[in-house]
């Protein structure tokens, strides 16, 4: 079931100069969200921006009251969004999309983050640590970034940390660092998120090694349920049908039914 | 006050309120179920069905621009057998009007959908969608002569006796003579606007952003636009207008309803907020009552 809610901010932290981590409270998408989900978010009426923004779900608080988005400032809609005070209502619907699929017993899993990818995948180890084996790898382009990463949950994973200028943890990309995981094994499937032309390179890496792969994708979205048929996602022939929808086929998706070429 | 009479009667079809929803804003209806029952709505319009399934065109589709929505879907629908099969079922189980847009390439293509579905009781109307902007084949070559128009609705008229609305472009001159046109071609309703072509370039790149290159304009930005295009075209016909266009509050469903709608249509609205339309409908009962209007049919174009 999708819900459409007023949630109230219950704390927007400052994670770096143009990220932020809200909490808000609302028990009913709390209740049923699943990691690769996410929400549409709304803090406006008439005179801000138009339509909702969609944000990935980074986490549910223990009692399923509380859910977590991880947002970057990158336009008006998110400047609105992270300006929320404690307190304010949020508008959301959701829990939208279909996420990643549920680990197996002892599947072994290596999910790559990229900045602020880790956010679906912080939920992801935070549902499922323990029903498979997680090794994690999060990457920023520089020191400043890695604040995201200060968090108890990925923290617990023990993910190898990387920056693209070497600033703090492993020099190089998330790519480089997912290489080495997998030269010492390869695992039951990966799972990555962040920045285009990053899934692009996961993708490759994981069809050359012919291991499955999940991606969760970031396109254009507008209404997010499935209405306007807006977020088309060009499917390579295998899929059957030339285009899928990232808000109701994705965002995630199997990384070699996209035509990587196409998107 | 009782509650007022908020019915209104397009052709032989009676809406049990002004309120409908706009082609490709609400996908088959079912979208929105979550989140309240559309089922209280006057009318459920789908998106364009053409004969054989569409794929659309290539991304990006949307983008937000101020107060408004450029799209170039380019008519992604499942087809007719697929509509028949799968949407219309749940469509036909609502209590409300359900009112298929039909497009097409050609005289044919529209022909093909309205007969097949000419007798179908799962279907209350047909909107007939002349005035696509985004597709070569989305019907906008009869939307922009009234000597087409005509002749396309005069041969979809002797096919069905349900109600028949013609859907006009904006994007001409005077829409008046292409309304006078279908109005005489046997059209029982007209519903404008449709989208008003535009298009975004990205500074930083220099190239179109849209992957169709040109869109359709939606949204508040277009709102002005809209109720000046239906205050003219009513003065001109008598059929009744479904206005449409930024729609977003019930003030502004009723400044349509006085510049000359007889009904009204929530579009971009849907997917800015899903509970939009029933919100505007609540909205719009509120404001009779407040006004101490008892019948919505006496403030239609009482702006002029
Ligand atoms: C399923 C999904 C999950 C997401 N999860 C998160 C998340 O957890 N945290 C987060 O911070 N962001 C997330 N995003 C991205 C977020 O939705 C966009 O950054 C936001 O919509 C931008 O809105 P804006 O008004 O701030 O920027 P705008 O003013 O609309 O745009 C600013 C710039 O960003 C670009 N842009 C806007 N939207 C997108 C987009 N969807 N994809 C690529 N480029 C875009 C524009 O072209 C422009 O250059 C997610 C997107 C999707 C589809
Ligand atoms: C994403 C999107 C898809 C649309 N698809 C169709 C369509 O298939 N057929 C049609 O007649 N109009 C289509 N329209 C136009 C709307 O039905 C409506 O006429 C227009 O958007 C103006 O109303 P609004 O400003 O309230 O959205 C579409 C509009 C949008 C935003
Ligand atoms: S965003 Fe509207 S269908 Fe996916």
């Amino acid at each position: 079931m999708k819900y459409l809610k007023k949630a109230k901010l219950i704390e927007n932290t400052v994670i770096t100069d143009d990220c932020r981590r809200l909490k808000l409270e609302c028990p009913e998408i709390a209740a049923e969200a699943a990691p690769g989900q996410f929400v549409q978010v709304r803090t406006w009426d008439e005179n801000g921006p138009l339509l909702s923004r969609p944000i990935s779900i980074a986490g549910v608080s223990n009692d399923r009251k509380h859910i977590e988005l991880w947002v970057r400032i990158v336009g008006k809609g998110t400047k609105a969004i992270c300006s929320a005070g404690v307190g304010d209502e949020v508008t959301l619907t959701g829990p939208l999309g279909n996420g990643f699929k549920r680990p197996e017993a002892g599947e072994l899993i290596y999910t790559a983050g990229g900045s602020l990818g880790a956010a679906p995948l912080r939920f992801f180890a935070q549902r499922f640590c323990g029903c498979g084996d997680l090794k994690c790898v999060c990457g920023a382009a520089t020191a400043c970034d890695m604040s995201i990463f200060d968090d108890p949950v990925i923290k617990s994973t023990g993910a190898v940390l990387t920056t693209d200028d070497g600033t703090m943890g492993k020099k190089g990309f998330v790519t480089d660092a997912l290489n080495e995981l997998l030269d010492e094994k390869a695992p039951d499937r990966i799972i990555a998120c962040g920045p285009h032309a990053m899934l692009k390179a996961v993708a490759a890496i994981a069809a050359e090694r012919r291991i499955k792969c999940e991606v969760s994708l970031d396109t254009y979205m507008s209404c997010g349920i499935g209405a306007c048929m807006g977020c088309a996602v060009p499917m390579s022939a295998e899929y059957g049908k030339p285009y899928a929808h990232a808000c109701t086929d994705g965002p995630v998706f199997d990384s070699k039914m996209i035509d990587w070429e196409a998107f | 006050m009782n509650k007022p009479d908020l019915s209104v009667k397009i052709g032989n079809l009676t809406l049990k309120n002004p309120v409908l929803v706009s082609s490709g804003t609400f996908g088959y209806g079912w979208e929105f179920s979550d989140f309240y029952d559309v089922g209280m709505l006057g009318g459920i319009v789908t998106k364009a069905i053409t004969p054989l399934p569409r794929p659309g065109n290539p991304p990006p589709r949307t983008i937000e621009t101020p107060a408004g929505l450029l799209n170039a879907i380019g008519l992604e629908n499942c087809g007719l057998e697929a509509f028949i099969k799968e949407k219309l079922p749940f469509l036909g189980g609502l209590d409300t009007a359900v009112i298929v847009n039909v497009a097409g390439a050609g005289e044919d293509d529209y022909d093909k959908v309205v007969s097949e579905l000419a007798d179908n009781k799962d279907v209350d109307a047909f909107e007939i969608n002349i005035s696509c902007p985004n597709v070569k084949e989305g019907g906008i070559e009869f939307g922009t002569s009234p000597a087409s128009a005509s002749r396309l609705i005069g041969k979809l008229r002797k096919k069905t006796k349900k109600t028949i609305i013609a859907k006009l472009s904006p994007n001409v001159t005077d829409p008046s003579e292409i309304a006078i046109a279908v109005e005489d071609a046997g059209s029982d309703a007209i519903s404008m606007v449709n989208t008003f072509r535009g298009m975004a370039i990205d500074a930083e790149t220099g190239r179109p952003v849209l992957g169709n290159v040109t869109g359709g304009l939606s949204g508040p930005a277009i709102k002005p636009l809209a109720l000046y295009q239906i205050y003219r075209v009513s003065l001109k016909v008598k059929t009744p207008i479904i206005g449409m266009g930024g729609i977003t509050s019930a003030a502004d469903a009723i400044e349509f309803v006085y510049a000359g709608a007889a009904a009204v249509s929530v579009g971009t609205a849907n997917l800015v907020n899903p509970a939009a339309a029933k919100e505007i409908l609540d909205g719009m009962e509120e404001y009779c009552i407040r006004k101490e209007i008892s019948n919505i049919g006496d403030i239609i174009g009482k702006a002029h």
